[in-house]
This record gives C-alpha cells, sequence and structure tokens, in this order.
C-alpha cells in the first residue's frame, strides 16, 4: 500500500514536472556588464557574451535516493562587444546557485566563464558588473625531441598554461580555491632511444617552462615566454 | 495575478446579468414605440485591436505590439451614460531582449471595469468616450529556449477609450476605436534603469462589432 502511494506520488510529481514551466523572480531586472580586453589590454570587439542559468529539477530524490537530477538550462541573455569591448545587457533573474556568464570570442581565443550564487543572493544594485575579463590569445606550440643515441634516455617535464578561465564569486567576493582562471598544466615524458613530437596549446604572452634530464644527469631549466616566432621547442638527446 | 480573480468575477456576473435583464427586455421592446434614436440596454463588444507601445521606457524600445482581442460588455445607465466590464488581452513581441530581458513573448492582460457616455450623432451613428481610472495588470512573458519558462511583471493601469459607432441592424453595429493606456509597474532594476521600467504606455487601434440589445437604460427601466 505504502508503494503504491509512493508510486502515486511519483507520477504526480513527474506531471507536475512536465507541465509547470520554470518561474522566474517576478518584477525584477538586473543589469549585467562589462569590458573584455585581449592580453595586451586592447578591447576585444564582436565577443559574444550569454548568460545562463539552470533550474534543478531535483525531489525525484525523495523517493528514489541515488538518482541523478536533472537541470533545465535557460539563457537569459545574448550580446557582443562593442567597439571599446564593453558590453552591458538587461537580464531576468533566476534564483539559482548557478547564475553563469559566458564569454567568447572565437577559437583564437580562450574562453572565460563567470559563475555565482544568486540562490539567496542580490547583487548590489541588481548589477552583475563583471568588471575587465581578459580574453587571451591561444597560442600552439610544439615539443619536438630528436634521439641521436639508442641507447640515451630523457626525462621532460612541460608546465603550460591552459587557455580558460573561469571564475566563481559568491557575494560578489572571487572564490579563488573554487576559481581556475589560466591554470597550469603539467605534461611529463620519458624516452630511450626514441623521437617525440607533440603540440600543444596556450596562451600568447604566458611563460612556458622545460625541464629535462638527459641520461640522469642533472635538470636543465628553461622558461620561454610564448610569441609567434617561438613556437617550436627542439631537444636533442 | 490573483488579485484580478475579483475583476474577473465581478465582470462575469455583469455578463450574467445583462443575459437576464435582456431577456426581460424583450416585451418593453416589443410594447414600446421604436424611438428616432434607439438606445441600447446592454451591447457585447468584440474587438481586435493593435496595441503600439509608445514613449521614453524599455516596453517601447524592446517590444512590438502584434495584436490584441477584447470581450466587453457595456450597460446603458441613464441618458447615454454607462457603464461595463472588459476581459481582454493584448499580445507583445520581443524585439530587442537587451533592452527588456530574454523573453521572446508576452501577454499583457487587459481586464478592466469602466464608465463613460456616449452621443448619439444619427439614429445609426454615434460617438463615445469611455475611462477606467484603476484597474491592475499582469505582463506574462513567455520564454522559449531549450525548456519553456515564464517570468510575471505586474501594475496599475488606467485608459480611456473613444468609439464611433455605425449600426448596421437594430442588433449589430460596427466600430472604430482608440484607446490610451498607461501603465505603473512594479518592476524593480538597477538605478540607472529604474525610470525604464517604472511605466509603459500604449495605443490601442481597434476594430470590432456589437451586438445590442434593448432600446432603453437601467434608469428608465425602473422609473416605468
Amino acid at each position: 500500500m505504502g508503494i503504491a502511494i509512493k508510486l502515486l506520488k511519483f507520477f504526480c510529481l513527474l506531471l507536475l514536472i512536465g507541465c509547470q514551466p520554470k518561474e522566474f523572480e517576478e518584477n525584477t531586472r538586473i543589469r549585467v556588464l562589462g569590458t573584455v580586453v585581449n592580453q595586451n589590454n586592447v578591447a576585444i570587439e564582436n565577443a559574444s557574451v550569454n548568460i545562463f542559468t539552470d533550474d534543478e529539477v531535483g525531489s525525484i530524490i525523495i523517493f528514489f535516493p541515488g538518482v541523478p537530477t536533472f537541470n533545465q538550462i535557460f539563457n537569459l541573455g545574448s550580446t557582443n562587444t562593442n567597439q571599446s569591448g564593453e558590453f552591458s545587457i538587461v537580464s531576468l533573474l533566476n534564483r539559482s546557485n548557478n547564475f553563469l556568464v559566458s564569454v567568447e570570442k572565437d577559437e583564437n581565443y580562450a574562453p572565460y566563464l563567470f559563475k555565482t550564487n544568486v540562490f539567496d543572493y542580490t547583487p548590489d544594485n541588481l548589477t552583475v558588473d563583471l568588471n575587465t575579463i581578459t580574453l587571451k590569445e591561444k597560442f600552439s606550440f610544439d615539443l619536438v625531441i630528436n634521439n641521436q643515441n639508442p641507447s640515451s634516455t630523457i626525462a621532460v617535464a612541460l608546465n603550460y598554461e591552459i587557455p580558460f578561465c573561469a571564475e566563481v564569486y559568491e557575494e560578489g567576493t572571487l572564490q579563488e580555491n573554487l576559481s581556475n582562471c589560466y591554470p597550469s598544466q603539467e605534461f611529463t615524458v620519458s624516452l630511450q632511444g626514441e623521437d617525440f613530437s607533440k603540440s600543444f596549446i596556450s596562451t600568447a604572452g604566458s611563460s612556458i617552462q622545460i625541464s629535462y634530464s638527459v641520461n640522469n644527469q642533472p635538470e636543465i631549466v628553461e622558461t620561454i615566454n610564448l610569441n609567434p616566432s617561438e613556437n617550436v621547442f627542439t631537444i636533442t638527446y | 495575478m490573483f488579485l484580478q480573480l475579483p475583476i474577473k468575477t465581478l465582470i462575469f456576473f455583469l455578463f450574467a446579468s445583462a443575459i437576464c435583464l435582456g431577456q426581460n427586455d424583450v416585451e418593453v421592446i416589443e410594447t414600446e414605440d421604436k424611438p428616432k434614436i434607439t438606445k441600447t440596454f446592454y451591447s457585447y463588444n468584440f474587438q481586435y485591436f493593435i496595441p503600439q507601445t509608445f514613449g521614453d521606457n524599455a516596453l517601447a524600445k524592446g517590444t512590438k505590439g502584434i495584436g490584441g482581442i477584447n470581450l466587453k460588455l457595456q450597460l446603458g445607465i441613464y441618458k447615454g451614460f454607462f457603464v461595463g466590464g472588459n476581459l481582454g488581452a493584448a499580445y507583445l513581441e520581443v524585439t530587442n531582449p537587451e533592452i527588456v530581458g530574454n523573453y521572446k513573448k508576452s501577454t499583457v492582460t487587459n481586464n478592466y471595469l469602466f464608465f463613460g457616455y456616449e452621443y448619439y450623432v444619427s439614429e445609426r451613428f454615434k460617438l463615445g468616450l469611455s475611462a477606467a481610472p484603476f484597474a491592475k495588470t499582469t505582463y506574462k512573458n513567455k520564454i522559449f529556449d531549450a525548456s519553456e519558462g515564464r517570468q510575471y511583471d505586474t501594475g496599475t493601469f488606467f485608459n480611456i477609450e473613444f468609439y464611433a459607432d455605425y449600426k448596421l441592424s437594430k442588433q449589430l453595429a460596427v466600430f472604430v476605436s482608440y484607446t490610451y493606456r498607461k501603465d505603473k509597474l512594479n518592476i524593480v532594476a538597477p538605478i540607472e534603469d529604474q525610470s525604464q521600467f517604472n511605466s509603459s504606455q500604449f495605443n490601442h487601434f481597434g476594430i470590432g462589432v456589437k451586438l445590442c440589445f434593448g432600446n432603453f437604460d437601467i434608469v428608465s427601466a425602473f422609473l416605468k
């Protein structure tokens, strides 16, 4: 009998979920604004700005613990930056843990993602000011390792910046421990008597640190700034 | 939204009352001589209108009217004075979501009670003026994205309507109308944007038909 009632409740809930559209905060508008520049502080025009939110439909887990919840995604606004790299857009407000603003130029620039929680927090003056957002240009570089002696060994470690920035704010304050802005990535490889090559994508002007040890000799460390004229690193062992 | 229920109920009551009263009035018509100018005891008005947003406000800059319908009941009180109720809605399309918010369409309720006066220019032609001094409204904003969403804005409004009727027969008339409507909205926005969301204004350009019943008014009926 108890199971029958639970099943009935479940199907009623499904009906409710299926028929009831998400309702956003009534009688409320917020403004989202900011300026987009590149790594040289030059304005980026026509960058695409999108505001997203989601609505977690989670009541099902009351009946079936462990069943993942699913989210409805809504685009609350879209615009492009002007000649000065500025954008300003009016948005509806959804009381969600996830209020997201994505900023993208094209495949040549790193994307940016802003996230904040507006479930029980109202931004000051109903304004979400992203201030200055830096979209660094993506640069690719190649690591080339040539072998001249089949019995030689080499251990290489490469640290480079990933072209991606996600910042998390809580009540207007950046949460660095939750953010991941242009994080560093390490790549390692150990070889014996073989050639190797691999392409990487990093950001313009960022530093790449490469350390290698040939035949277990003391490690050699080199740091270079990535630029279009210097994008191939060749090591011979 | 729910506060409008009493108005809707009252308008429904008026409609229902008119039907009952109209049934009694048949005998009166038959026993009276036809006057040169036929008054109307009550009429049902079916109206289509084009809502036009205008003024220095967000709605005027970010939306465009695509149509609207009204169903109106008008009751003659005394010598051209009348009261009535209106049920209807205007439909808006969002043309600039960066100004109003990213929704596609808006349905604006147009339910109100009104009073007015009409002047018989000739037996077939009359001019009328009516006003709704206070009414509540809801803007139902529809978001069509990967999922469907809604958002409601509320407010109050007043309107003034001018119309011209032409009677095609004893019971059928056509009319054209112009309505000015001003809304005071309850929207809160950043200080810099607040003035844009405080109010909205509409011109409604309408056409419609009237089904007219009775050739007296309420006061005259009681005096008889």
